[in-house]
């Protein structure tokens, strides 16, 4: 699966928030002979997957993930619509079985309808604030996006803050570590 | 985030720098550069030994292999630690109280023979540069998945600031960059973990979604067979690796030795679980990666907070730099003190000895660069084949030489020969048939190797009594 001889040109996953759900438009471009990608969506907790569509697709389901596999137009795309209802905290994404070249930043993520309050830097992937959406630029497709939630303890930010903590205290234990045994005996 | 790494990696360098130039100071004889004087204590000797470990075989390759094989893989830890209990009952305070400054020192001495120290010598040039195409290729991994720039550039920033930093201050100013470079690891990969979750949305999700992407994920990827002859490879290979060995070397006596080996062990423990935990979640964020040498990077500069990113970030380079400086002073130790020194002028002064281990590292830290650019295989299968070799040719003559005093230097010299020989031969034509069968090349080399020294060593004459007092004081 990982060393597939065929490649994702690239990705644009399109989600729309509104108050009680999530609309995901993800269109996938292949390069490659005898294409059949499968997808694989994760299953949160708390979460209802509905409308799944795709190209003379077929779904399976199983306990962690939905499974879809799909057959690619004649320019190897692939669409996939589906809506996520329930806690929106967290937004599964379709992933490929086949990965991207190596290095290439094809994968494009936008959200419309976020709350403007929001901090972006809670987010995965990495958000970039434009005109009236947030856009998000990957070498490959992530299985979630992390939503910022308005007014949320930042966890980012904390974990930001102790480690900058600790490399202080560690610098400061190592200087006076440092001057006691450089220190001329009593 | 970049603004943010190039600052960390700024901070960094300026430090390696002031550590090195410190060093440097401080370094006057052969025995300062080679042993740091014999002042390193447990602490940081622990976190050494870790640091000299955890190589871009762990950062990269291991957790690139729970990535794509899941837990299976963690078993092989159990031979690693076994491979270090080894070298702290019946290597290390052997060789630390017989007081050398190389490996092949101490075959040479306790063969009695310098055929010994040469062939010694030359097979850890052989085997280190292996090692040196594993950790070269995971910094092109990283610069790839991370930069998008070409892998010679972050090859080549590795070589030489690494080869810099060797040249300049020698094992003084390695062991306390590695000591740095173990703490830095140890917080970076365990702040990972709670990060990671938090995206996901916890261990059960993780849980399931592994379980129905692939059953094998959280149970046996590999078979017992298998993970045997993995584990063999290292536990072999820890015991008698020439790099970690010379790093007893520089540590104040035998007592300190034994401790810096168990702290090393819990250094071990903590980032081992940590990589473990850190490769299946990733594969959890993102199921599909075009090569599973790319999980540790772009789980660190796509998921991580902007500084933990940095901060693990540096500690990988770090631990790739740390790994090639270990093994660029041990292979430049082969060629000034066992080669130069002994066999082209035996009377050369230290200030000259020195000068041909500088040149030594510069040299040999250039031709694993061109085989790295080639991607012979994935960086763990790499560090997998250098163990297997390491074990097939040291094994036999250090553990069972330190602890039998019938070995002869013909033995040795057969079972390293041999050993060697035997572990190529399988790994190129009878390794592509495991799964029938189920016998591994690291298996038929110690074999070999264990065999002939026996063997040769009961038909040859025995060492002199004289020469043995130092290993068998009784």
């Amino acid at each position: 699966m990982i060393f597939a001889a065929v490649e994702l040109r690239s990705a644009a996953i399109d989600v729309t928030l509104s108050a009680d759900r999530a609309t995901i438009v993800a269109t996938y471009r292949f390069a490659g002979p005898g294409l059949a990608p499968e997808f694989v969506l994760i299953r949160l907790p708390a979460q209802r997957i509905a409308g799944l569509a795709a190209n003379e697709g077929r779904t399976t389901e199983a306990t962690g993930l939905v499974r879809i596999t799909a057959r690619p137009d004649s320019a190897g795309a692939v669409v996939i619509r589906y809506e996520v209802r329930g806690t929106l905290d967290r937004i599964p994404l379709p992933v490929p079985s086949i990965a991207t070249a190596r290095g290439a930043r094809t994968i494009e993520i936008r959200l419309e309808g976020l709350a403007p309050t929001v901090d972006l830097d809670d987010a995965f992937p990495r958000l970039k604030a434009e005109a009236n959406h947030a856009v998000a630029v990957l070498a490959n497709v992530p299985s979630v996006i992390r939503l910022p939630e308005p007014g949320r303890w930042s966890l980012i930010r904390t974990i930001d803050r102790l480690v900058i903590a600790l490399v202080a205290a560690a610098s400061l234990l190592w200087f006076v570590q440092f001057r006691r045994t450089r220190a001329p005996a009593a | 985030m970049t603004t943010t790494l190039a600052v960390v990696l700024l901070i960094y360098f300026a430090m390696v720098l002031g550590i090195a130039l410190y060093s440097h100071a401080r370094t006057r004889t052969e025995v300062d550069f080679l042993a740091a004087g014999r002042s390193i204590g447990p602490v940081v000797g622990g976190a050494v030994l870790a640091a000299t470990q955890i190589s871009a075989g762990t950062v990269v390759g291991t957790l690139g292999r729970h990535y794509l094989t899941g837990v299976s893989w963690w078993w092989i830890w159990l031979g690693v630690w076994a491979g270090w209990l080894c070298s702290a009952f019946f290597v290390a305070p052997q060789l630390r109280r017989f007081g050398a400054l190389t490996v092949p020192d101490y075959v040479g001495a306790r063969f009695g023979s310098e055929r010994v120290r040469a062939m010694a010598a030359l097979l850890i040039i052989v085997s280190n540069c292996i090692y040196l195409v594993a950790q070269f290729q995971a910094s092109g991994e990283i610069a790839r998945a991370v930069f998008g720039v070409p892998p010679l550039a972050a090859i080549l920033v590795v070589v030489a600031s690494t080869a810099l930093y060797s040249m300049l201050g020698g094992v003084r100013s390695s062991s306390y960059i590695e000591f740095v470079q173990a703490l830095i690891m140890v917080v970076g990969l365990a702040v990972a973990i709670p990060v990671l979750l938090d995206r996901i949305g916890g261990i059960g999700t993780s849980i399931d979604f592994l379980r129905s992407l692939d059953p094998r994920l959280l149970g046996w990827y590999y078979g017992p067979k298998e993970i045997a002859a993995f584990g063999i490879s290292f536990s072999f290979a820890i015991a008698v690796s020439p790099y970690e060995m010379t790093r007893y070397y520089s540590m104040r006596d035998e007592r300190t030795v034994k401790q810096a080996i168990a702290v090393s062990i819990g250094f071990q423990v903590l980032i081992g679980l940590s990589v473990l935990a850190l490769g299946l979640f990733t594969r959890v964020l993102f199921p599909t990666l075009p090569s599973e040498d790319q999980a540790s990077s772009v789980m660190a500069y796509e998921v991580l907070p902007p500084l933990v990113s940095a901060l693990l970030l540096v500690a990988m380079l770090s631990a790739i730099m740390s790994t090639v400086n270990s093994v660029l002073l041990v292979t430049g130790a082969s060629v000034s003190h066992d080669l130069y020194g002994k066999f082209v002028r035996p009377d050369a002064t230290d200030r000259e000895l020195v000068r041909w281990n500088r040149i030594g590292i510069l040299v040999l830290s250039i031709i694993p660069v061109v085989f790295a650019l080639q991607r012979l295989g994935n960086v763990q299968a790499i560090v997998v084949a250098q163990t297997k070799f390491v074990a097939s040719f040291f094994f036999t003559p250090v553990v069972i030489g330190l602890n039998w005093r019938r070995g002869t230097a013909a033995g040795a010299v057969a079972a390293m020969l041999g050993g060697f020989l035997a572990c190529l031969l399988w790994e190129l034509t009878g390794q592509k048939s495991f799964a029938r069968h189920g016998i591994d090349a690291v298996e038929v080399g110690v074999l070999t190797s264990l065999v002939l020294f026996f063997t040769v060593s009961w038909l040859t004459k025995p060492v002199e009594e004289g020469k043995l007092r130092v290993f068998f004081p009784r």
